[in-house]
Parts: structure tokens; sequence; C-alpha cells
């Protein structure tokens, strides 16, 4: 009973740690981002006593980070249109068609999860120079897309044909007597069957691209494009006094991560456990 | 509805393996066909190619008047139901009932009435708002067979369309299929590897074996005039059994005789048999024939006597058997027994049927089928049979059949 009693005590204990290891810092920014600044000079550690929403429409205004949200969104969006579309695209191709050179199509996409980024990022950054590229968000999109932030083409390719290789080819085969031509048997059976292997994807590709720091720091010279990553890193290392202002900062660019994992999460684990069971 | 027409088709995969070679078939406006035979046999391959779901290799296929060799399956109006339902999880059963019709572009209201009317027919009114994996087995067959129905489609194809289902169930379909067929009247072509479902169903029955079709008959010319030793073997529950026996030429007859067993063949029995098969059984004179006679056609000798058909004496017609299981049905009693090695016919046809057909379709579970040097009588329930006392068994003699051992083909 007693051995029992301390087996637990001790698991609650270690689960108890490393709950407050997360949750500490976390709650430390949500309590800075509201607090007076006068207070957060004080008494950095301490938790709020009022709340002042006036250190987030400062950030927003003042700090840029309605300038940097804005651009985030616009990179965000784009590449998870391009990864999502083009992923669904060529896993169906390559699960379902036979076409010579598939195979050799499939390992040149896998090669892109081999090849880290640091070792084509300066090859890179020339290619987009003459592209006319740097300093446009095309810069941050193209790369992201290719897979340069890690979660892009290679992965969904991945995904997305292993998810087209489950369905039962049964399902196609009905959909054609039915009437169906090829794209109508992808658009209107095969896609909304793998709805949870988007949203895996989908989330993601979107938590990679939001965080996204490497590429926008090195393709996107000057304050005008900088995404919340580089935006925020611009700021703290800029105005190292208004701590109560990267706070609200850094919520502003966790906030829409948090709403899009909500909004995901029970299709983002449906696809988890996809084939778990049957 | 139309006429579905074969000529000369042949599928074969990659270089060599051939699925289906040379199918002839012409199926008339509304008949039932079923294609019944062995896994592997290109029954399936041959309702696929007629879907358009699998390129013809050679030869033509014709729905109605058209050659539809090189139309996709979706120009060629017809209706599939698969094994495994084929039903679309993300649409509830109306929008799946109504998927073709939608395609089609048809209006809201004619879409609805049409799904309402299968509906009804197939009793699956209730569910017509609910998701697929919400229904039972039987009831998700219900609705493939509604979303064929509501197409009013040339022909209805139905690949192994009860084989997920449970025996009682699959009995219960069956009868729904066949009511639905002579309700609607459409072309429908079957393909089951249970002969049972095939006998039971069929106006007419095409038995594949390694992609050739081995007969087209009726059930019950089939049943009673099977061309080969695989058709008489696959067609028929419990199976027909086959002896290895010597044919005699005695008095101006014929004798077929194996241990001290003789069964006497009629001239006009012959006579028709000739006409039949073409064949004169006078050519196997004192040659060697495999004897195939169906459990049913084998009675306790105790009971037979008197009985129609059997004629038997100490010497003729009759055999002297040690029964080594003994299965009551209820209804009828079920005696195995084993024949002398050397009498025993372990044909390589009947060997790839072991686990096939052989009419485990009612579910009445394994039975030791006769094979090799088992064999089994159907005799009556007031049988006395027991195991391990020996018993006499008499052969409806004009029931039998012989077949040619070399090329396997009926001659009787």
């Amino acid at each position: 009973m007693t051995s029992r009693w301390l087996g637990s005590f001790l698991k609650y204990l270690v689960l108890g740690l490393f709950a407050v290891l997360v949750l500490y810092p976390l709650l430390l920014i949500v309590s800075t981002s509201v607090k007076d600044p006068l207070d957060v000079t004080a008494d950095p550690f301490s938790l709020f006593t009022s709340v002042r929403f006036a250190n987030f429409v400062d950030a927003w205004t003042l700090g840029g980070f309605g300038k940097y949200f804005w651009n985030t969104v616009i990179i965000t969006a784009f590449t998870l249109l391009g990864v999502l579309s083009l992923s669904v695209l060529a896993g169906y191709a390559l699960a379902r068609f036979h076409f010579p050179g598939r195979n050799i199509v499939f390992f040149t996409f896998m090669l892109g999860l081999m090849i880290p980024f640091f070792s084509v990022m300066i090859p890179l950054f020339y290619e987009l120079k003459d592209l006319h590229l740097i300093g446009t968000k095309a810069a941050v999109i193209l790369p992201a897309i290719a897979g340069a932030s890690g979660f892009g083409l290679p992965l969904g390719v991945f995904l997305m044909r292993s998810f087209y290789l489950d369905l039962p080819e049964e399902l196609a085969d009905a959909a054609r007597v039915e009437g169906c031509t090829e794209f109508q048997v992808f658009r209107y059976v095969m896609l909304p069957l793998s709805a949870p292997g988007v949203a895996v994807l989908a989330v993601l590709v979107f938590f990679q691209t939001w965080n996204v720091f490497i590429l926008p720091l090195l393709y996107l010279p000057g304050s005008e494009n900088q995404t919340l990553a580089t935006g925020l890193y611009l700021f703290a290392s800029g105005r190292t006094q208004e701590t109560e202002m990267i706070a609200a900062g850094s919520l502003i660019m966790v906030i829409p991560v948090v709403i899009f994992f909500l909004i995901f999460q029970r299709q983002f684990i449906k696809g988890l456990t996809a084939g778990a069971f049957k | 509805m139309a006429e579905v027409t074969l000529e000369d088709v042949t599928k074969v995969y990659g270089e060599e393996v051939v699925a289906v070679r040379d199918m002839n078939l012409d199926i008339p406006d509304g008949e039932f066909v079923v294609f019944v035979g062995p896994s592997g046999c290109g029954k399936s391959t041959a309702l696929r190619m007629i879907a358009g779901l699998e390129d013809i290799t050679q030869g033509k296929v014709f729905i109605g008047d058209n050659v539809v060799n090189d139309l996709p399956p979706r120009e060629r109006d017809i209706a599939m139901v698969f094994q495994n339902y084929a039903l679309y999880p993300h649409m509830n059963v109306r929008e799946n009932m109504g998927f073709a019709l939608k395609l089609r572009k048809m209006n809201k209201s004619e879409i609805n009435r049409r799904v309402e009317e299968a509906a009804r027919i197939l009793s699956i009114e209730r569910f017509l708002d609910r998701k697929p994996k919400a229904l039972s087995g039987g009831q998700r067959q219900r609705v493939a067979l509604g979303r064929a129905i509501v197409r009013e489609p040339k022909a209805f194809l139905m690949d192994e369309p009860l084989s997920n289902l449970d025996a009682k169930l699959r009995v219960q379909m069956r009868t729904e299929i066949s009511k639905l067929h002579n309700r609607i009247g459409t072309t429908t072509i079957y393909v089951t590897h249970d002969q049972t479902e095939a006998m039971t169903m069929a106006d007419r029955i095409v038995v594949l074996k390694d992609g050739i079709v081995q007969q087209i008959a009726d059930p019950q010319h089939m049943y009673e005039y099977p061309d080969n030793i695989f058709v008489a073997g696959f067609i028929g529950s419990p199976a027909m059994n086959f002896i290895r026996a010597r044919l005699e030429r005695e008095n101006g007859g014929h004798v077929v005789t194996f241990g001290r067993t003789r069964i006497p063949v009629s001239n006009e029995v012959a006579h028709t048999a000739k006409e039949r098969h073409n064949k004169d059984i006078g050519e196997f004179a004192n040659k060697e024939v495999i004897l195939g006679i169906r459990p049913e056609h084998i009675e306790d000798a105790s009971i037979a006597e008197g009985m129609e058909g059997m004629k038997f004496s100490d010497k003729e017609n009759v055999m002297e058997v040690d029964p080594q299981v003994i299965e009551s049905m209820g209804s009828e009693k079920y005696v195995y027994f084993e024949i002398p090695r050397e009498h025993a016919a372990h044909l390589e046809t009947l060997e790839e049927m072991v686990g096939e057909g052989g009419g485990d379709g009612d579910g009445q579970g394994a039975s030791p089928e006769a094979s090799g040097d088992m064999m089994v009588a159907r005799v009556s329930a007031e049988s006395h049979a027991h195991r391990g006392d020996k018993m006499r068994l008499a052969i409806d003699a004009n029931k039998i059949h012989l077949f040619d051992p070399e090329t396997e083909k009926a001659i009787l």
C-alpha cells in the first residue's frame, strides 16, 4: 500500500516538475505582457497585479508587430497553400498511377528530407539573388514550399502518398463505374477521405512556417519584410528595456498557433492515429 | 437494359499470365448469369473487363450493340456492386445512393425520388441519413445494391457481393437479390466462388477454371450433365464421388466395375450419351474410366428396396462399405467411407477445389468432403448406418457419370 502510494507520488512529482518547467516561462510571458512597465522594472519575476492591454497595442503599432504579423500571415498562407495543394496532387499521382520513373520521382522528393538546409543556404541565396527575389516574400515562400524549413513538399508528398496507398482501390473503381472521370475520383472521393492526412500536414507546415527564423533572416533583409520570428528577435536586441512589449509581441506570435491547432485538433489526432485502428 | 456479349475475350497480364482465355458468351437482355469457379479462375477479371476497370487484351465486349472495349467505365452505363461494398465513408446513405445521379447533373427532386424509391424497395429508408460506418454488413450491402438500382443501368455487375456476410444473412440476401432481379429484370452478371449461390440464383451458370470457360448451362442441366470432371466436382453439394473403374463389354452391353461392384449401363443410356457427348462409350470398353456418383444417388440398401429408380441385387449396383464417419443432418445422413486405394481417383483437377465451392455456402461447416479415397453417401434419415458396422449401399445406376481419364471429359 505504502509503496504504491510512494510510486504514484514519485510519478506525479516528476510530471509536476516537467509541467512547471514548461509552464513557468509561459506564465511569466503572459504575466509580463499585461504588467505595467514600472512594475516590470521593479520586480521582473513577480506576477501581474493589474492588467494593462495597452502593451499589446504598443507592440502592434509602435513595435511594428502588426506589420510583422501580416507578413507572417501572408508567407504562411502561401506556403500552406503551395505545400498542401502540391502534396495532395503529387502524393495521389505517386500512389495511384503507374508511370515510368514513378519511383525515381518519389525518391527524389525523399532526398529533400535528407539534405540539411545549412548545406544549401548560401547557394540558395545566390540563386534567389539571380532570380531577383531577395527581399521579396517569395524568397521565403518558395524555399519553404520546397522544404528548406523542414516540413515542405518532401514530407507532404511522403505523408499524402502513404495516405492514398491506404485507401481501398475499390472505392476508386466504384466511383469510376458511377461516372467519375479520373479527376472526379480524386476530387469527390479520394481527397475528402484524405482530410485527416491533410490536417496533419497543415498543422505541421503551419507551425513550422509561422515560426521559421533562418529563412527570413537570410533572405528578407530590411525591417519592412520581417516576420514575427525575426521581428521579435530584432525588437528584443534593439529595445532591451521594454520587456513587457517583447512579452506582448511573443504572445501575438503564439496565440494564432494555439487557435490553429485547436481548430484542427480533432482531424490532426485522427490523422496521426489513422491506420492504427481498423 | 441491354444484352451483353463477349467475343473471344482474352486477358493477359504482363507477358504470359493468362487470366481469361477466349471467352465467348451471349447474355440476352434480362438474364441473370453467374460466373463461378475457384479463386484465380478469372471470373472477377472477366467481370472487370465488362465493367471497363480492366483492359481487354484481345476480343470484343458488346453492351447492347456497341463495342465498349475502348470506353471508360463511366460511359458504359453499367452499375457494379463490390465485395467490400465500396460505399463512400464520407457520404451518408442518401448521398452515396444519389452520387451517380448528381454527377449526371440530374435535378434534386428527381434524385430524391429515385433514392427514396430504391430505399423503399430495399427497406433502408430509416438509414438514409446515416453514414456507412453506422450500418451493419447486411445494411451496407443493401445500400450498395440501392446505389446500383437508382442508376437504372443497362446491366448490373456483382463481384462476390455476399462474401463478407455471415451464413444466415447470405442466404437471406441471396433470395432478396433474386427477388430484386425478378422485379426490375435488368441483365445481371454475378461473380461468386460459391456453387450454392450459383445454383440458386442463376438463369445460367458459367463455370471457369484457369481462365477457360468449362461449361455454360442452366443450373439443372449443369447438375445433371456436367461436361467434365471439374464441373461435375464443382457443382453439387456434397461434391460428386469419383472412382477409378473399368468399363467392360458384356452381353452386347457395358458394365462399369470396381472392386466387387458392378454397374450395368443400359444401351439406351449409352445411346443418349453418345448423342450428347458425341462420343461412343464403346471406345472405352476394357479400359479404365472415371466413374462419378453423386452422394444423393447412393442410398442405404435396406431402405432403397423398392424405391423408384433403384434397381439393385446382390450382384449389381451395390457396394459393401465400412462407414468411417456418420453425420446426421436431421433430414438425412451423410455416410463417409473409404474405398480401396487402387480405386481412389486422386485427380489434380479436384485438388485445386479443396476449400472452394463444394457447397460450404450454406454455412454447413467444413465436412470431410469426398476427396481422394474418402467417399460420401447421402442416405435417408431412417438409415441405421453406424460407424464401424459394415453396410450395403445401393447406387442409382441411371444417374452415374463416366469420364475419360485422359481428357477428363464426360462420356456418360
